[in-house]
């Protein structure tokens, strides 16, 4: 799970790298898939240095971070 | 950290929880003391309690702007070093942060193992290390009763410290070390190593910050002289 977690984040973290435009909405979408972004990339690194365990909420808390990321930026 | 070593405290401030719990996480490893809050309404009263040694501080947050945050903690008696988290596109909102003495800021999606090393870095520039004489003759700069200690990264005026941001600090270095030369904006940034962070319409403010730290008179200033038409200079030491 975390493999397929960590290749879609690098795939959705390139689409919001590529996310052009300066308008409210662009914007917000970028803001929010940002955070999504960082939070399923945080707790990735921090599961796979063992610096936290992955437990069954952390594992769900990254999958909801990831269909919202995947929402977002289609 | 070594056991000797006071624990630093770190108040990091972010509203999505599982980016504070994996800061936490890795900052509480490397030896430091960790508070998470996840509004601008707890980061304040935190703030206040704690007082922590260090922030990492998300600029936008559910009640308001980090840079609330960051405002407060420059205005106290003792600045307390930053780093802001930020969106891509939120410029502005860094600028304002750099502006408001923000050591650092880190873009999102980042990784939380670049975020500790440069907590990591940020707390070792804006501290003395250990044992360090306060007056390391060797490494001291002086121009009339402005010193600048390049070791122990401080800044004097009369004998009194100067509490000035690690970017005061860069431009004053330069200066220092070149006075008598006059640097246009462009230059000075280069000198910098700028990574694109400060732009020329911002080195002037935080010119016109530093000279309100060191001038007797920052309206005429003494030591940074505006050179009109090309940049600024220091007077010769």
């Amino acid at each position: 799970m975390l493999d397929e977690a960590a290749a879609q984040l690098a795939t959705l973290t390139r689409k919001h790298e590529h996310l052009t435009g300066s308008d409210a909405a662009t914007s917000r979408t970028r803001h929010d898939a940002g955070n999504a972004l960082a939070a399923v990339r945080a707790s990735l690194e921090a599961i796979t240095d063992g610096v936290l365990e992955p437990t069954p909420t952390r594992l769900a808390n990254i999958a909801r971070s990831l269909e919202t990321a995947r929402n977002l930026l289609g | 950290m070594s056991a000797t070593e006071a624990q630093k405290h770190v108040l990091v401030v972010d509203d999505e929880p599982e980016i504070g719990e994996a800061l936490r996480a890795y900052l509480e490893r490397d030896g430091y003391g960790v508070t998470v809050c996840t509004t601008r309404a707890d980061a304040m009263a935190q703030y206040e309690r704690l007082k922590p040694d260090m922030m990492v501080l998300d600029i936008t947050l559910p009640d308001g702007s980090g840079l609330d945050v960051l405002r407060a903690a420059q205005e106290n008696d003792r600045r307390t070093p930053a780093i802001m988290l930020t969106a891509r596109g939120e410029e502005i909102d860094r600028i304002v942060g750099l502006e408001l003495g923000a050591d650092d800021y880190i873009t999102k999606p980042f990784s939380p193992r670049e975020v500790v090393a440069r907590v990591r870095a940020v707390i070792r520039r804006t501290e003395r290390p250990a044992g360090e004489a306060p007056h390391a003759a060797s490494n001291v700069i002086r121009v009339g009763e402005l010193e600048v200690d390049i070791g122990a990264h401080e800044v004097r005026v009369g004998g009194k410290p100067a509490d000035v941001t690690a970017t005061e600090f860069r431009l004053l270095k330069i200066f220092a070390e070149n006075s008598g030369q006059t640097f246009t904006r462009a230059a000075l940034l280069d000198a910098m190593h700028d990574d694109g962070s400060i732009f020329e319409r911002t080195l002037d403010r935080h010119i016109n910050n530093l000279r309100k730290k060191i001038e007797p008179d920052a309206n005429n200033p003494h030591y940074i002289i505006t050179v009109y038409g090309v940049g600024y200079k220091m007077r010769h030491a």
